[in-house]
């Protein structure tokens, strides 16, 4: 996840000083943050569905309860005779069963990490939507703007980033 | 957000109007729920724990109110910020369980680990959220 932020800066860079270029993902980033701007109309899909501008927002609505919600709760890690209970903040509850063998151990120790990298790795992406969604806010400023589309624009920043360091895929995951 | 009152009208009630910039839906608004997020993870920092459990039967464990109940606490680690740590391993006619202890061992160095790296993201979070980028 090294680098997001960095890449994130350059996205909205490149949106402010309309540098999209022939980049078709910049490009699309562009029209939503024109639209944010209120500057062209409302796209929508096939047959009435919502637009990109709607649609961003359902996503990052849905996003921002679950990271939310996520990253401060305890969860389960492993299940059947090897499990931990594990806190946000690295407070961990081990509940062993019988006859667990030193393989299962290790493998159950990788799993641990892989849940605190998950449980780090959300903190960032959120962080990042944040400090980006303060800069588009200020990129759509202006009359006939919807200012609470900041966060989906920049949540759509922050998903361009993510997959142009890691070659797709989720970043919460 | 706003709060008005109409005039003249006594006990009026207060009306409230919520604007959706400083609500949740709004920059500040999320900003402002990730800073106590920050903030409350800052106060859980002050010590790190670790507790092992034997379960005989894992289908009748249970945790109630951040306890686990149906297992038998085996092994304790508390570390504490500054470095002070507690460990609290039972004996067994003299001896301690070693499958257990190096478990239990190992989870304490991931907890570490994970809690320092936790510690740098919250602090460059922090700044990020403060300074604006």
């Amino acid at each position: 996840m090294s680098g997001l932020a960095e890449r994130v800066h350059a996205i909205v860079d490149a949106l402010a000083g309309d540098a999209v270029g022939d980049d078709e993902r910049l490009a699309a980033l562009a029209r939503l943050l024109a639209q944010a701007r209120g500057e062209v109309d409302l796209e929508f899909g096939v047959g009435g569905d919502e637009g990109p501008l709607a649609r961003m927002g359902r996503e990052w609505s849905e996003f921002r309860a679950r990271a939310l919600g996520e990253l401060e709760a305890r969860c389960w890690v492993g299940d059947g005779r090897l499990r931990t209970r594990v806190g946000w903040t690295g407070d961990l509850q081990l509940v062993l069963g019988p006859g667990v063998g030193a393989d299962e151990r290790a493998s159950h120790v990788r799993s641990l990490r892989a849940q605190f990298e998950r449980q780090a790795r959300r903190l960032e992406v959120l962080t990042a939507v944040a400090v980006a969604a303060r800069r588009v806010a200020g990129l759509i400023a202006g009359p006939g703007a919807a200012m609470v589309s900041a966060l989906p624009v920049a949540f759509a920043c922050v998903r361009e980033a993510h997959a142009r360091g890691e070659g797709g895929g989720v970043p919460w995951e | 957000m706003r709060r008005l009152r109409g005039e003249g009208e006594g006990e009026a009630p207060e009306i409230v109007v919520e604007d959706a910039e400083a609500s949740e839906d709004g920059v500040p608004g999320f900003v402002a729920k990730l800073h106590a997020t920050i903030s409350r993870a800052l106060d859980d920092l002050g010590s790190l724990e670790v507790s092992t459990y034997v379960a005989a039967d894992m289908s009748a464990v249970f945790v109630e109110e951040g306890r686990v109940i149906g297992a038998g606490l085996r092994a304790y680690t508390r570390v504490a910020l500054e470095g002070d740590t507690i460990a609290c391993v039972p004996e067994q006619d003299g001896e301690v369980d070693r499958g257990l202890l190096e478990i239990h061992g190992e989870l304490v160095k991931q907890a570490q680990a994970a809690r320092c790296e936790l510690i740098r993201v919250i602090v460059e979070a922090a700044a990020r959220l403060g300074r604006g980028g």
